[in-house]
């Protein structure tokens, strides 16, 4: 009896640590703790492992997101609830009202764009824009007789605007919106903050709470938070083109934490690393984002850290020391 | 009808007398219901007589059943199911995907899919939506708790759930 309780929380002990570390990065104390855990018995680490199995099973999948979900629906439900939720929309539509219910969960289903870490997308929208994901991306598309509104959950896009004079084309984030007429430009959203590069022509932005708004020129940058806004170093449009275009994180003299963060962004599984440990390492590269392991080798090359492999859902970042 | 030779009636035997306990337990926690457990365990033994397999030289005797019990519970309709509903959506979707499938890799998907169909029964209808919406669909988990109408507390509960019935049921 003792061995089967003991069985089942190192069980409940391994499931909250696989789901601790897809939450975000662990704290120091949390990584020592987890370091524990995982050496104190070999079961640990063998219940980790399995249950981080099934979670590396479902993750390699996400790039076929769609068939791969159909084929988890169990068979009768599925069947019903795809017929009633059409019908409804059916329905909606007849009577214009679709628009009307913004946020109903129905547009949902049609209109979400996902990409998944290191997977970029392409699409041309009705009207003839053309907005390509980065990876890690997510958009609902709304779009009527009176608006051309993407709103972007989370992530990239680039966003090439065809033009139409009666229906404005607008970017809208949680943190604020970018409203643009014929006009090429990047909005990337996460963590509360939004921000806009120029690529070509004028977007106006605003916050979410409207109290601030901008004008933003070709090579101009700004940033969005709710109630406020600013402008952002200046960039080149040039080479912020042929990064999207060839997939490529482009970064000069930023510290290793934070182009970490981009890979992770990225990568399916986890990266975790010590910003603090990484403090005054600076990075001046050009990295691969679809090929986030090749990118953390060549930074590997570069720089005084060391890469360690737990389980394919978990690399960590150390520091080496140096001599001084 | 013809008799069933000794020899593999000894084994057969031996198998139930040995791990007939052990598949029955591994049910039950897989399938949180005695009742269908038992059935499921008796129904494993039931397919093995019918098979007739060669059952001298199998190494690893529970794995041997918890696959053939795998196979029970994830039932040929189903497993048809999974393959047209995987095929049918893959080619509604083919055009996003960058290159396409090959024959390989489509087979290699359909057998990770029946492996996680099979890890994920038995659970809730709103565990299991919980577990793929988070793990595959990337859903936050304030996302999850706003369309399944629960706290967030409830859906992080649902995870951990999910992620020990995945322990569970490779447990062998």
């Amino acid at each position: 009896m003792s061995a089967v309780s003991s069985d089942n929380s190192i069980e409940a002990q391994a499931a909250e640590w696989v789901l601790r570390l897809s939450e975000g990065e662990l704290s120091e104390q949390e990584r020592l703790a987890f370091e524990r855990w995982r050496q104190f018995d070999s079961r640990h680490q063998a219940t980790f492992e399995r249950i981080s199995s099934v979670v590396a099973q479902l993750h390699n999948l996400r790039s076929q997101r769609a068939p791969v979900r159909a084929a988890l629906q169990p068979p009768r439900k599925r069947r019903i609830a795809a017929r009633h939720v059409l019908g409804i929309a059916v329905v909606l539509a007849s009577l214009g009202l679709v628009s009307n219910l913004s946020g109903y969960r129905a547009e949902d289903l049609f209109a979400d764009l996902h990409t998944a870490p290191g997977e970029w997308q392409t699409r041309t929208l009705e009207d003839g824009s053309r907005i390509t994901l980065y990876g890690n991306s997510a958009i609902d598309l709304h779009f009527d007789a009176g608006q051309r509104r993407v709103e972007l959950r989370r992530g990239q896009v680039l966003v090439d605007v065809a033009h139409d004079q009666s229906r404005p084309f607008v970017v809208a984030t949680a943190a604020g919106s970018f409203k643009a007429l014929g006009t090429r430009f990047v909005v990337s959203h996460g963590e509360g903050q939004s921000e806009l590069s120029m690529l070509q022509s004028t977007v106006a932005a605003q916050s979410a709470d409207r109290s601030q708004s901008l004008e933003v020129s070709k090579g101009g940058r700004a940033w969005v938070r709710h109630d406020a806004l600013g402008r952002l170093p200046d960039i080149d449009p040039a080479s912020l083109e042929q990064a999207w275009q060839r997939h490529q994180l482009v970064v000069e003299q930023v510290p290793l934490a934070q182009v970490l963060e981009a890979l992770g962004r990225q990568r399916r599984g986890h990266l975790q690393f010590d910003a603090a440990a990484l403090a005054g390492l600076n990075v001046s590269a050009v990295l691969p984002l679809d090929d986030t392991d090749r990118a953390l080798q060549l930074l590997a090359q570069a720089l005084p850290i060391r890469l360690q492999q737990y389980t394919p859902l978990w690399t960590r970042i150390e520091r080496v020391q140096t001599e001084k | 009808m013809a008799a069933v030779e000794p020899s593999f009636q000894h084994s057969l035997q031996a198998l139930y007398r040995e791990h007939h306990g052990w598949l029955f337990s591994w049910l039950r926690r897989k399938l949180r219901c005695p009742q269908n457990a038992a059935d499921t365990a008796h129904d494993t033994f039931l397919r093995i007589l019918g098979s007739r397999d060669s059952l001298i030289g199998i190494r690893e005797p529970r794995a041997y059943l918890s696959t053939t019990a795998r196979r029970l519970i994830i039932d040929k309709a189903r497993r048809q199911h999974i393959e047209d509903a995987y095929l049918r959506e893959l080619a509604l979707t083919v055009d996003a995907l960058e290159g396409h499938q090959s024959p390989e890799q489509i087979l290699a998907t359909l057998e990770a899919l029946e492996q996680i169909a099979f890890v994920l029964e038995g659970l809730s209808e709103k565990v299991r939506q919980a577990f793929v919406a988070y793990y595959l669909d990337e859903q936050t988990q304030v996302q999850i708790a706003q369309r399944l109408e629960v706290s967030e507390r409830m859906v992080r509960k649902y995870l951990l759930q999910a992620l020990m019935h995945c322990n569970q049921a490779l447990d062998v």
